[in-house]
């Protein structure tokens, strides 16, 4: 097995949990469940689903980055800054018959007890300033980027990237969603752990 | 007569209950009722190069769709756009689809091959866009006849199967 294909095989352990709405933020959350699925040929992507949500999360490769933003008019200035990056595509459903709020504030990187600032949309405005990229090249990237808040409706799903600086270690995504239209339902916790920026395979 | 004010009260009270939940009950899976506020300006050239306005087409529905070809289910919905056109009387019911942010070339060579009766409003700087604050792309908006925003698709919706299109044909006979 090659050192890419052992890299997809990353032996990722989700875990979802159930806390309540009154516990504290960033308060350790039961584990109740360790399962993962390696997608096969191709894209590494990793799911999982329960009654409430489905998540499934795509590592994007530096070719597949380039391919798509290059394809779409991107200068190379530009994909340079994207390439110095790590992108993380979650595809999250709604499966409950409730609000389910998808709020990237309260979703945490970690490495071991490190916690990774995401790079938000702030961090790519200076970037574009820099490297002279047009509006409508910023309003593309803007949509492929997930929204940092959403009120997933019943049945509705949202996908796009969050972004963390490139991390040659393997890091966690602990990701928390509260419930209920006032955010007063039971939070769910879901847990990806081993995630790795994914390389171009050689 | 205190008495009769709070049973007066009351069944009205309970007919709008019954009402909106009657309407609620009707809606195809995914459409959202919104409150009625007035919908952002949109005037946009389309891709050949005439000027379009929303504010020109008060007293019919309009359905504003935004969409992108990188996205894939704008790409799995156009076809059922493209599909409900015969159907529609524009004088009831326009479809104003915005393309986001993209140049002609890459929409046309999408929409040549699966939606070609579709003439797309062209944001080209994606800001129009921006101003409606869809929840994500795909996105449709309904906008009746007095400019008011009253339903919302989410994500991409099989337009051309049963429960959209009577949906679409009611608003537009109303």
């Amino acid at each position: 097995m090659s050192t890419f294909n052992r890299r997809l095989w990353i032996g990722a352990v989700i875990v979802a949990a159930f806390g309540t709405a009154g516990a504290a933020v960033g308060s350790e959350p039961s584990r109740v469940d360790t399962t993962a699925v390696q997608e096969r040929g191709g894209k590494p992507a990793l799911r999982y689903e329960d009654d409430t949500l489905s998540v499934r999360i795509v590592m994007r490769t530096p070719d597949q980055l380039t391919a798509f933003y290059l394809g779409r008019g991107f200068n190379r200035a530009a994909i340079a800054h994207i390439l110095e990056t790590c992108f993380i595509t979650p595809i999250v459903h709604n499966k409950t018959l409730d609000v389910l709020w998808l709020r990237l504030d309260d979703w945490r990187f970690t490495r071991g007890d490190i916690p990774i600032a995401r790079l938000k949309r702030d961090y790519w405005s200076a970037r574009w300033a820099e490297s002279g990229l047009p509006l409508a090249h910023q309003a593309t990237f803007g949509w492929t980027l997930l929204p940092e808040e959403r009120d997933l409706r019943p049945d509705e799903g949202a996908g796009g990237s969050v972004v963390i600086p490139f991390q040659d270690r393997p890091f966690t995504l602990t990701m928390r969603f509260h419930t209920g239209a006032d955010k007063q339902g039971p939070v769910k916790t879901v847990v990806f752990e081993d995630l790795q920026c994914t390389t171009n395979p050689s | 007569m205190h008495n009769q004010s709070i049973l007066a009260l009351t069944v009205s009270l309970a007919w709008l209950l019954f009402a909106s939940v009657a309407a609620a009950a009707t809606l195809p899976k995914g459409i959202l009722t919104l409150d009625g506020r007035p919908a952002p300006p949109l005037r946009l050239e389309n891709m050949d190069g005439e000027t379009w306005d929303l504010s020109a087409a008060r007293g019919h529905w309009v359905l504003v769709h935004f969409w992108a070809t990188w996205c894939g289910p704008c790409r799995r919905e156009m076809p059922t756009l493209q599909a409900i056109l015969p159907h529609l009387d524009p004088e009831k019911m326009e479809l104003a689809i915005v393309n986001t942010a993209e140049n002609e070339d890459t929409v046309f060579s999408f929409l040549a091959a699966v939606a070609p009766d579709i003439v797309p409003l062209m944001d080209t700087d994606g800001q129009a866009t921006e101003r409606w604050q869809p929840r994500g792309l795909p996105a449709s908006f309904f906008v009746d006849p007095d400019g008011r925003l009253r339903y919302l698709a989410l994500g991409g919706r099989p337009w051309d199967t049963p429960p959209y299109l009577n949906f679409i044909q009611g608003l537009a006979n109303q």
